[in-house]
């Protein structure tokens, strides 16, 4: 809060990581503009988790540089850190503190004071009781340490949110009230750079996505424009047998299986060139299945966009 | 950490107390002149008078204080406290604190003040121990009191040993991945250096080995013998126990979480 409105969330430039001979992360740029829910996908061991941890100074860049909010995350890291919320993918917490007594530590060490009205708001969304925060984390599942570790990584209000695989270990109904909640923050003006496996989710709560394959940056964009390059899947169903066009089909379509009364295509683009060639046939339905995110992403994951 | 400083320091003022009571019985029952009388002149040779000072009052009081055992109870307390930042590190916690705005050093500050206090408050305890409940328990003849100022010079070296170790598990454990590497590591090394100055003194080659060993700057047994304390050894330790936080700070500063 507080930052000039032109003044990037997130941005790296030439970043790199190298453990020894593997480089983990290669020459990454990356802008996440403020306001935005940005998706960051990759495999396992595609360096999702390595960039998080730059951004947040727990790992030292082999070379190049990134910021939030326009502070340095290595040279000016204190001020930087002070605007972001970290959910790590795997909960470190101490087992022999209350979920109460854990949340408070964090909280001054956020230096905001514990007990404010949005942390209440958390806790009940996330339906953590006093009793349940009068527990030591020895005594809570799995989910339970999931949902406390939403609420540390929000209480303090940040203006950037750094999420990796926020949702895991969240039954469906927990899913949901944390998408209600990223939806909230985001109203708030908030940016949130969430890192997640779960393409649906992604396609749900996403404004814009960034691939990162084997290291380095492989796509870029607005979820709606990543779904357009995508195929549509058209399922055209025949009242009686018909033959394939004569002069072939259109470049834009692509065939997945022909049938005597029922072909199924891919139509990338307008459906026009379609429509013209079933013109005059006997045709008894026709299915278009929208394009989905998963249909781009799993093409970039395998190299072959 | 604070739960293990308290049950560690009430243990070790409980022994202090129970020695108080053991020395009172050996006093009143004189097996202390019969047992200097009954050991051997061969015996006497190869440990010297520090067996022969053992065997008094004042020896048994500040046995507590160069106990083989309980020296290396404290050495164990600091090297636990040394390596915390690792322990976080390895259980994640680390990622919670530094992805906040808290400076790496403020980490290590909290332990070096956790390696200065802790063990003070439990060798504090142990004088405590031996002033408050063991020698007013016990109640023997006051010439045979330990002076204040034994123990005080007992209490001063044992923390500045304790705080030379405390220096090289914070070095340790500020590299190491794994807290139990860091500790095993650091207990490794006191145990070499423990049995090399031990060594030492009865085979002269270990004796350019022992100059780098900590306990060779903690002489006991010296000071029970009523010499005065070496503000030299004192120095030794503190100094090394100081590269060892410096070393920590620009290490821990360096590394990757």
């Amino acid at each position: 809060m507080g930052s000039a409105p032109d003044v990037p969330a997130i941005a790296t430039r030439g970043l790199t990581k190298r453990f020894g001979r593997i480089t983990a992360v290669k020459s990454l740029d990356l802008t996440v503009e403020q306001g935005l829910v940005f998706g960051f996908l990759g495999l396992n061991g595609a360096g999702k988790t390595t960039t998080i941890r730059l951004l947040l100074d727990l790992l030292r860049p082999s070379s190049g540089r990134a910021a939030i909010l326009g502070h340095d995350c290595r040279t000016d890291g204190l001020a930087a850190r002070a605007l972001v919320g970290y959910l790590p993918g795997e909960i470190g917490l101490y087992r022999d503190m209350t979920g109460r007594q854990v949340l408070d530590f964090l909280s001054r060490l956020s230096r905001v004071p514990p007990g404010r009205p949005w942390q209440r708001d958390l806790l009940d969304r996330f339906e953590l009781r006093d009793a349940d925060l009068g527990r030591t984390l020895r005594e809570y599942s799995t989910g339970m340490k999931r949902k406390l570790a939403i609420v540390q990584a929000f209480q303090a209000d940040p203006s950037v949110l750094i999420l990796d695989e926020p949702t895991e270990g969240l039954d469906p109904l927990m899913q949901e009230v944390f998408y209600a909640l990223l939806r909230d923050v985001r109203k708030r003006g908030r940016t949130v750079f969430l890192s997640s496996h779960v393409l649906s989710e992604v396609e749900r709560v996403c404004d814009q996505i960034a691939v990162l394959r084997e290291g380095e940056l492989a796509l870029s964009a607005s979820v709606s424009e990543v779904r357009h390059l995508a195929p549509r899947a058209v399922r055209v169903t025949f009242r009686e047998p018909v033959t394939g066009p004569a002069g072939g089909f259109d470049r834009s379509i692509q065939v997945t299986s022909v049938a005597a009364q029922q072909w199924m295509l891919n139509v990338q683009g307008p459906l026009g060139p379609l429509m013209s060639l079933l013109d005059g046939l006997p045709v008894a339905d026709l299915e278009v299945r929208e394009p989905r995110l998963e249909d781009v992403v799993i093409g970039y994951y395998r190299g072959t966009p | 950490m604070r739960t293990l400083l308290f049950v560690m320091a009430g243990a070790l003022a409980l022994f202090q107390v129970l020695l108080g009571l053991a020395a009172q019985q050996l006093q009143r029952s004189g097996m202390f002149a019969q047992l200097a009388s009954i050991i051997p002149s061969f015996v006497r040779e190869l440990f010297g008078t520090a067996l022969v000072t053992m065997m008094s009052f004042s020896g048994i009081m500040a046995l507590g204080y160069y106990h083989v055992a309980i020296i290396a109870v404290l050495v164990a307390l600091v090297i636990t406290i040394g390596t915390e930042p690792a322990g976080e590190i390895e259980a994640g916690v680390a990622d919670l604190i530094l992805s906040r705005a808290v400076a790496r050093t403020a980490v290590l500050a909290r332990s070096i003040i956790l390696l200065a206090v802790g063990p003070a408050l439990v060798i504090g305890a142990m004088v405590g121990g031996t002033f408050l409940l063991g020698l007013w328990i016990a109640v023997p003849p006051s010439e045979l009191l330990p002076l204040p100022s034994l123990i005080g010079s007992l209490a001063v070296n044992l923390w500045a040993l304790l705080f030379c170790w405390g220096g090289v598990a914070l070095a340790i454990g500020s590299v190491a991945r794994r807290r139990s590497v860091a500790g095993s590591t650091t207990g490794a090394a006191a145990t070499a250096l423990m049995l090399a100055d031990y060594l030492s003194r009865v085979w002269s080659p270990l004796k350019p080995i022992a100059r780098f060993s900590p306990f060779r700057y903690y002489n006991p047994l010296d000071l029970v013998m009523g010499r005065p304390l070496s503000m030299t050894d004192v120095g030794v330790l503190l100094a090394a126990g100081a590269v060892g936080m410096a070393a920590a700070y620009v290490l821990f500063a360096r590394r990757d979480i």
